[in-house]
């Protein structure tokens, strides 16, 4: 078993650190993937904070981020994971769904998913 | 009864003011005491004691016409109608620091269409009230001429203000912004808009509010609290959530056993037949374990559930399609924290209280 990864929390503004336990727990699942509302439901965090977590731990090297492409025009699930920091899908692109043509990124909407892949302790919490 | 228009002139919106250039100040506002964000108990309260006639048009009437003559306070007839529990709600914690900004009076409100604005303060014991309009624009084809016609209405939003909180009131309704597909009416699209208003009235009061914490509130707090409580019961309505890729959208029956609580009984049923288990208490043990994991756990974007007391009078104390707001802006509704409230439990001012209630430290 890996050992566990650590986040320090001073590294995001604006967690409380009833919030930064419930992260926490949240982190406890290895190979588990996140998405920012899944922070804002279970921990009441804002998008924004949830997203910079996210971030932090990509940074961090104890999360594979990736960007979630929604072509809702289809579909309320997502169609497509591609790398985070590859850029946005080219246009035109082949929804892989409907297999319908997009032509403008405006059809498309998108959002981050982190794929965790060890539990991960937050220091810093209290301070 | 053709409401906030004359017989004929325009499309009927219960809860929004269509716009036909009122002749006169008192025209306009007999109309909008007419419309669907002022009910009857409203204008009835607002003239306590004296007789305001028997219907909607003839008490409208009655209060414009007592309005106008300096016989009567707008901030009086705005404040019943603020008053008056609507359907979508969404609420904010912390103080202000003063409940007596410099804004357009309540008498203006009543009087003209106006710009969109917050009017107000109203007072009301230690509550203070703001009713904000706000204009849109709605292509219906009439139905005589046949021809494309842009209609101007105005909706209303109730900011209810004390020391330590606020609340945000109002009725949806639907319209079509898109001239080029007009026999599509949807609904109006609060979510783009409300943030930004709750922010102007915060500025506006020196106000250091946020979002309550509504999902650990509710999937953590409330369902520990009353779920599997003696004297209550706890219905589970509704879920959507996504989570590893896969969006789900869950929508239980009006029974008790239904949807959700079925869902999980079969997955255990299958589970436990399959490990041999034939124990009940492990068997329940199971189910409970699944259904926790598929609402709290499941990556929710939106719950809704009722809370009723388990007894005789089986009164109910809440239900509310709960929407957390955990999505990036383009996702429209789910992007912003609200809640879709129900009559019979009070509506969004009986959700209200109940939540104050529950959040640390807030008193209703």
């Amino acid at each position: 078993m890996s050992p566990p990864g650590r986040l320090d929390a001073r590294r995001v503004s604006g967690v409380t650190a009833q919030q930064w336990r419930r992260i926490e727990e949240l982190l406890q699942a290895v190979d588990s993937n996140l998405q920012p509302h899944q922070l804002v439901t279970a921990a009441g965090v804002s998008y924004g904070s949830a997203l910079a977590i996210l971030a932090c731990l990509g940074q961090e090297g104890l999360a594979d981020n990736q960007l979630v492409v929604y072509h809702l025009a289809c579909s309320e699930s997502p169609v497509e994971f591609l790398p985070f920091g590859a850029g946005f899908p080219t246009l035109p692109w082949h929804c892989p769904n409907c297999e319908e043509l997009v032509e403008q990124l405006e059809d498309l909407t998108f959002d981050v998913q982190a794929h965790v892949s060890v539990a991960v302790r937050i220091d810093g919490s209290d301070s | 009864m053709i409401v906030g228009t004359r017989a004929g002139e325009g499309p009927n919106y219960r809860h929004a003011f269509v716009d036909i250039h009122y002749d006169t100040e008192e025209e306009f506002c007999r109309r909008l005491l007419e419309s669907g964000d002022f009910s009857a108990r409203a204008l009835r309260a607002a003239r306590e004691g004296k007789d305001v006639g028997a219907d909607k048009p003839a008490m409208a009437r009655s209060l414009a016409n007592a309005m106008l003559d300096d016989r009567l306070d707008a901030g009086v007839i705005v404040r019943e109608a603020c008053r008056d529990s609507r359907g979508w709600l969404a609420l904010r914690i912390g103080p202000v620091r003063h409940k007596r900004p410099k804004l357009p009076s309540p008498k203006q409100f009543l009087t003209a269409f106006g710009t969109d604005n917050w009017y107000g303060p109203i007072d009301d014991g230690a509550t203070c009230y703001f009713i904000a309009a706000r204009e849109a624009f709605d292509f219906r084809v009439d139905r005589e001429t046949q021809k494309l016609r842009r209609y101007r209405v105005r909706w209303h939003v109730v900011g209810e203000v004390t020391d330590t909180h606020a609340a945000f009131h109002w009725n949806g309704f639907s319209l079509n912004e898109d001239r080029k597909r007009p026999q599509a009416p949807g609904q109006y699209p609060f979510w783009k808009h409300l943030p930004q208003m709750i922010e102007d009235l915060g500025a506006a009061l020196g106000a250091q509010w946020s979002e309550p914490e509504l999902g650990p509130l509710v999937l953590d707090d409330l369902w520990s609290r009353y779920a599997a409580t003696h004297g209550y019961v706890w219905t589970h309505k509704r879920l959507r959530a996504e989570r590893d890729g896969v969006a789900l959208n869950a929508h239980s029956a009006s029974k008790r056993m239904a949807g959700l609580e079925a869902l999980t009984r079969s997955l255990a049923g299958a589970a436990t037949d399959a490990l041999k288990v034939t124990d009940t208490e492990q068997i329940r043990a199971v189910e409970a374990a699944l259904l926790r994991r598929l609402v709290q756990d499941g990556g929710a974007k939106s719950y809704e559930f009722s809370l009723d007391e388990d007894n005789q009078e089986q009164k109910p104390l809440f239900r509310a399609h709960c929407y957390f707001g955990g999505r990036p802006k383009e996702f429209g509704q789910d992007s912003f924290q609200h809640l879709n409230c129900y009559g019979r439990y009070g509506g969004s001012r009986g959700a209200a209280e109940f939540l104050f209630r529950h959040l640390e430290g807030i008193e209703p």
